[in-house]
């Protein structure tokens, strides 16, 4: 009986360490429109602009602009002053204007594959300025452009989809161009073959 | 009360399991240069000397007919002292040296704001549980997980089939010596399973020589598919990040399911409790063998361990090197034993 309650006391007291150690008190809730689903990359008034694409339920997206000269100066400059939670982890498409890819795709690709909170088989695309134009204004251009890269994918085994593959392609084949998906919409939403091509990657 | 034994098939599954921490927490960033046959090589060395020194641990075992690791120096006491020290002092090195690991990866990984001392704190705490229950029940347990451990490990390779690329392999044998000995040291860190079957050998039923070759050939089958998958599946990717078992669990993609590093999570958390369970176990052989509590002391030094590496760099550096804790399992399973042998060859029960 005495032995039971030693038991017990000592598993009491055990959960109760447990939790104080492991820290629930500090506990934040993640708020779901500090989640960053996209990010696109145009260019800004000086230089670039990252356009976080936050997790929503409505069918106009939740869009924060933030100019800065790459994507971990980007992110820190979000999480300092517009999405004090930001994070990383429901991060699915990285799209680049086809025309400033080379400005910035070494540095963020780089961050982008430093990082332990972004999926490695994250989306990437190039896109022209009407496609990230219409993703400001419209989310089901987000769900769009992903269907059709992968279909790009199926008729095209040889483009470069996801963050992983392009990273890899452009850091073991120095000076080589690389096909990856490119989204236009002209008339309608299209997804062709675009090429990237950087010159000395730095090792 | 008859003693019931561990199955030998039941304790190499467990040793088994206690070998996938080594795996799963590797953070070596094999060079650039070194290609995919070159590294299977140096797994290979690793992994065939450590499969020597478990057939030596169990040819001595045999030879010597020792029921208990303490009477390597039974003829005087002090002597007797000295051994159960060194081996428990080994078991504490092994458990902190596991644990400094396994808090890394979670802090670096999923929680920045985890504190080191207090992950391990509570995994120590709760595998002190088990271990009291004792090694026959881990053994049940670690049977249980192996099933749980296996599918998670065909999800996390499944997972990652269509990122494989092997238009950039190289198929050649070319690579640095450095990078060769990282890799043999890492694989050669398994052979702590040698200093836990010798610790225990008498708990468990004794191991025909052709099954260590069967656990061995086990362990270098997944290091193998680790380092196939890390290097064709992640390529570059992999130099990038700590942790690149880790890295694999994030990038499976499984339908429409992306991303599975829970179940890396799960896997690496209980492979370590058994191995820590498992190690508490023959600290309790080791210097008390009773079914007492008084081996929980020993949790103490560890914690103690635990809270110097959090503050202490130097600390944890030593802690984590893998080449002390393989010169320590040579010595505890190979040097002891044969010192053993050497002085009291006539007083062994052969």
């Amino acid at each position: 009986m005495c032995k039971k309650a030693v038991s017990l006391i000592l598993s009491v007291l055990f959960i109760l360490v447990s939790i104080t150690v492991s820290g629930c008190s500090p506990s934040k809730q993640i708020d779901k429109a500090s989640l960053a689903e996209t990010v696109a990359v145009d260019s800004g008034e000086n230089g670039l602009s990252y356009i976080f694409f936050l997790l929503n339920s409505n069918d106009k997206p939740n869009v924060v602009s933030i100019e800065a000269n790459s994507f971990e100066e980007a992110c820190k400059k979000a999480r300092k002053s517009y999405i004090p939670e930001l994070s990383l982890s429901k991060f699915e498409l990285f799209a680049v204007n086809e025309k400033i890819y080379a400005e910035c795709l070494q540095k963020d690709l780089t961050y982008i594959a430093k990082n332990s909170e972004i999926s490695p088989v994250s989306y990437f695309t190039l896109c022209d300025k009407n496609t990230l134009s219409g993703m400001k204004k419209n989310s089901k251009y987000l769900e769009s452009i992903k269907e059709y890269i992968n279909l790009l994918k199926k008729n095209n085994k040889d483009v470069s989809i996801n963050c992983l593959s392009v990273f890899n392609k452009i850091y073991e084949n120095n000076n080589l161009i690389i096909d990856v998906s490119y989204i236009t919409s002209d008339e309608e939403l299209k997804a062709e073959k675009g090429e990237i091509y950087i010159k000395n990657w730095e090792k | 009360m008859t003693q019931i034994k561990i199955p030998s098939n039941r304790m190499l599954i467990t040793l088994l399991i206690c070998m996938l921490p080594v795996i799963l927490l590797e953070n070596i960033k094999s060079a650039d240069k070194q290609t995919f046959l070159y590294e299977f090589v140096s797994t290979f060395v690793g992994i065939a000397a450590s499969a020597v020194l478990f057939c030596l641990v169990y040819v001595s075992q045999k030879y010597t007919k020792c029921a208990d690791v303490r009477c390597l120096y039974r003829k005087t006491v002090v002597g007797s002292f000295v051994t159960a020290l060194i081996y428990c002092v080994y078991f504490v090195w092994l458990i902190s040296y596991i644990l400094l690991k396994y808090s890394d990866m979670f802090s670096k990984k999923f929680n920045q704001n985890a504190s080191l001392f207090g992950i391990g704190l509570i995994l120590l705490i709760l595998c002190a549980y088990s271990s009291y229950k004792g090694a026959n029940a881990i053994a049940r347990c670690a049977l249980i997980i192996s099933v749980i451990t296996a599918v998670s490990l065909l999800l996390i390779f499944c997972g990652n089939i269509l990122n494989i690329d092997l238009s950039v392999a190289d198929f050649g044998f070319s690579g640095n010596p450095s990078g060769f000995f990282d890799v043999m040291s890492n694989t050669f860190s398994i052979s702590f399973t040698a200093v836990i079957c010798l610790v225990l050998q008498n708990k468990s039923e004794k191991f025909k020589l052709r099954s260590v070759f069967v656990l061995f050939a086990a362990a270098l089958l997944i290091f193998t598919a680790f380092a196939f998958f890390i290097r064709f599946a992640l390529g570059s990717y992999a130099h990038m990040q700590e942790y690149s078992g880790f890295l694999l669990s994030k990038s499976s993609l499984l339908g429409s399911v992306g991303g599975i590093e829970g179940l890396y999570l799960f896997v690496s958390t209980i492979s370590v409790f058994i191995l820590v369970s498992l190690c508490l176990c023959c600290i309790k052989k080791s210097a008390f063998n009773t079914n007492g509590k008084h081996y929980l002391l020993f949790i103490l030094p560890t914690a103690i361990l635990l809270f110097c590496a959090q503050n202490i760099e130097s600390v944890r550096d030593v802690l984590t090197n893998q080449i002390i804790l393989n010169i320590m399992t040579v010595v505890v399973s190979l040097v002891l034993p044969a010192i053993n042998l050497a002085l009291y060859r006539r007083d062994t029960n052969v």
